[in-house]
């Protein structure tokens, strides 16, 4: 099945990022004709729907798409599979589709070349009668103004208008979205679109509906077309700091000449603190003119913004969708660092941004329509959940097919996987094991050479630590991210330590039982090496990915949550 | 031990056999024999301790022995059956009568060929791969 991520504004995108990270963990959308939970089948594009096009969280997203495309390669056949795709996890386009919603298209030379509201609304292009006149009313001055390149600043009434034009651009083949997006070739292909924003920013909560609605319209006249639309909608689970410096009171009404001096004495001030790092002078002058008058996300407006953002959904935008999702945090993590958009705006994974990945991957493992008596599906942690110390044991899980997609034994599974494959086979004798080690004995059929698969798994399994660290890093007052530290305590502990290795040795000579459980949080597996050294698929062409994933549902059926 | 043990058991007898030359073709086959059994049981030693190992290993890996340690064990294996030939040699009462130089050669070479036959034979019947592993 094809699915595509809409990802909206910088949370959207790193939901996307999430997403990316637990697939390349190996969590499933599928089941393979065998039974077996995988994701391999399944496809991934990803579209980002951004202004910023220099946000930092964009660069980490293609960082991450890189070393998934990278996790593939190696685990995939050689050179006789198609690139980024492997039998471990499903194929996604290395590539992002960035959609700018400022990239409209020209009636005319000088048409949407000013990148502000004003700029789009009233071109004033080819002798054009101005606009101006019937916006002003709803619009006021700094708002058409304001420069729209780094995001909507939690103003969604500026982008809804912006967004609205794009929408309407990517219906026109050749319009600069229409050309990126492409959407002729969805037509009558299924396909699964998962949007994902913000309630109470600026390009998500005017996104997500406005995308949402340019969806539904175009499957509107097709009903044989097997297009499903799913969205996650995030409310405020982080709290940015204030501003370096307190805006223009509202009665502070400054001549250009004295505003040109504050900008100039606060550029001085302030432009050495990190919010302006990497810009030039221009840039800087552009910033504090920004904050000077309130263009950027208040702490203090955000939960109003998605109350209202919510009555919006209520009244008019859930319609379009066939699941709605909304995430969100009981305390918001605190930011330390200001940022107003751009390449330094890096925050690390927020437990949120999980969890709606985690909704992403349900809502592309629903074979099924969900029928109207059970859209809402109210998931929340069992008991009091601490905003601040999340365990994986706390996340929702989802359902593919028959079975339940436990993250935390997810994650166990694979967190298992380096030392299985590094230090329960023996590489170094692969000739002599093919009769105890099913492994040994299928390259063996196969012509396979171990050191160079050897090599690779190594390659391979690297990658695939990173993506487990960087989903669980534990919270700080440096790094907010709702994780409580233990998760990646043990992940560490199940990657490096030997322990794991004497667990599964047997209890006794004639034991065939494990010494002790291996575990993450509430979930334990129990094997031992010698049923390690049976898991093989009988596949006449054996890939790395296919055998890493075979061994993962090995390890991932026998996974128990104990009572917590 | 064990080797040390087998010898304490089996060398009277052994030389007993030996003094009793009094038909050398008798003595010469009883010889050969002797020898081929010798190497025989000097199979089990190897054999066992690489069983032992196995059994009581608790991880798969330790389970595996390279071709190379193998043909070390085998080749560890031929020096107990030239030692104990050697010992009754020396310690024979009439030996050099009964059994010459080439005697020693000959009894020598069939116990070790019994105990190569042996215990290649039961690697071929176990563990085949850890004889001839091919490169993988």
């Amino acid at each position: 099945m094809r699915n595509v991520l809409v990802a909206i504004g910088g949370s959207g995108t790193k939901v996307a990022e999430s997403a990316v990270r637990l697939l390349a963990a190996g969590f499933p959308t599928a089941v393979s004709p065998d039974g077996r939970p995988t994701s391999v089948g399944d496809t991934l594009q990803i579209w980002r729907v951004d202004t910023d096009r220099n946000a930092g969280a964009a660069d980490t997203l293609k960082e991450t798409l890189r070393d998934y495309r990278a996790l593939q390669n190696y685990l995939s056949a050689g050179n006789a599979a198609p690139p980024g795709a492997s039998h471990w996890a499903m194929a996604i386009d290395p590539e992002v589709r960035d959609l700018n919603p400022t990239e409209l298209p020209e009636a005319a030379p000088g048409d949407n070349r000013v990148k502000t509201l004003g700029g789009i609304l009233d071109s004033n292009y080819a002798g054009v009668k101005q606009s101006l006149p019937l916006l002003q009313p709803f619009f006021g001055a700094n708002d058409l103004n304001v420069e729209i390149d780094r995001g909507f600043y939690q103003k969604p009434f500026i982008g809804a208008a912006v967004m609205a034009l794009f929408a309407k651009s990517l219906e026109l083949q050749n319009s600069p979205g229409g050309k990126v997006a492409s959407l002729k070739d969805f037509e009558g292909q299924p396909t699964r679109f998962f949007l994902c924003g913000s309630l109470h920013g600026g390009t998500g909560a005017c996104g997500v509906p406005v995308m949402g609605g340019l969806l539904r319209r175009s499957k509107a006249g097709h009903q044989d077309w097997d297009w499903r639309l799913g969205a996650c909608l995030l409310s405020p689970y982080f709290v940015p700091p204030d501003p370096p410096f307190n805006p223009l009171e509202e009665h502070e009404n400054l001549r250009d000449e004295e505003l040109r001096g504050r900008i100039d004495s606060l550029v001085q001030l302030h432009g050495g603190k990190p919010a302006f790092a990497g810009m030039g002078t221009q840039e800087k002058r552009q910033l504090v003119w920004q904050i000077l008058h309130r263009f950027y996300a208040d702490p203090r407006e955000m939960e109003e913004r998605a109350r209202q953002g919510l009555m919006y959904y209520r009244d008019f935008g859930a319609g379009y969708f066939d699941e709605l999702y909304l995430v969100g945090r009981p305390v918001p993590s605190q930011l330390r660092e200001w940022s107003n958009g751009g390449s330094n705006q890096r925050n690390p994974l927020n437990v949120a941004e999980f969890v709606g990945a985690l909704a992403a991957l349900n809502f592309f493992s629903g074979r099924e329509p969900r029928t109207t008596e059970d859209s809402y599906l109210v998931g929340s942690a069992e008991g009091e959940l601490q905003s601040e110390t999340v365990r994986l044991s706390d996340l929702p899980t989802y359902k593919v097919e028959a079975a339940e997609v436990d993250p935390e034994a997810v994650l166990l599974s694979t967190a298992l996987l380096p030392h299985l494959l590094l230090k329960q086979l023996p590489w170094d004798r692969m000739g002599e094991s093919a009769g105890r080690f099913s492994l040994a004995a299928a390259y063996e059929r196969g012509h396979l050479r171990s050191d160079a698969e050897l090599a690779a798994f190594r390659e391979a399994l690297g990658l695939l630590e990173g993506f487990l660290r960087s989903l669980v890093e534990p919270d700080t007052a440096q790094r907010p991210t709702g994780w409580a530290d233990d998760d990646l305590r043990e992940i560490e502990h199940l990657l490096t330590s030997d322990a794991v290795g004497r667990n599964m040795e047997r209890r006794g000579i004639l034991s065939r039982k494990a010494k002790a459980p291996n575990a993450l949080g509430l979930t334990s597996v129990e094997f031992t090496t010698e049923d390690f050294s049976k898991w093989c698929p009988d596949s006449p062409h054996l890939t790395r990915g296919e055998y890493l994933r075979f061994v993962w549902n090995e390890i991932y059926s026998r996974c128990r949550r104990r009572r917590g | 031990m064990m080797q040390a043990a087998l010898g304490a058991i089996l060398l009277p007898d052994i030389l007993r056999m030996v003094s009793l030359c009094e038909d050398e073709g008798t003595t010469a086959t009883l010889w050969l024999l002797a020898a081929s059994a010798i190497g025989l049981v000097n199979a089990v030693w190897p054999l066992s301790i690489k069983f032992l190992q196995k059994l009581t290993s608790s991880n798969e890996v330790q389970k595996i022995w390279k071709v190379g340690s193998t043909w070390l064990l085998i080749v560890g294996g031929l020096l107990p059956p030239a030692l104990f030939l050697f010992l009754a040699l020396r310690l024979g009462r009439d030996f050099n009568d009964c059994v010459s130089g080439q005697g020693f050669a000959a009894g020598l070479f069939a116990a070790w060929a019994s105990y190569l036959v042996t215990v290649i034979f039961c690697h071929l019947l176990t563990w085949p791969r850890e004889l001839y592993g091919r490169r993988v």
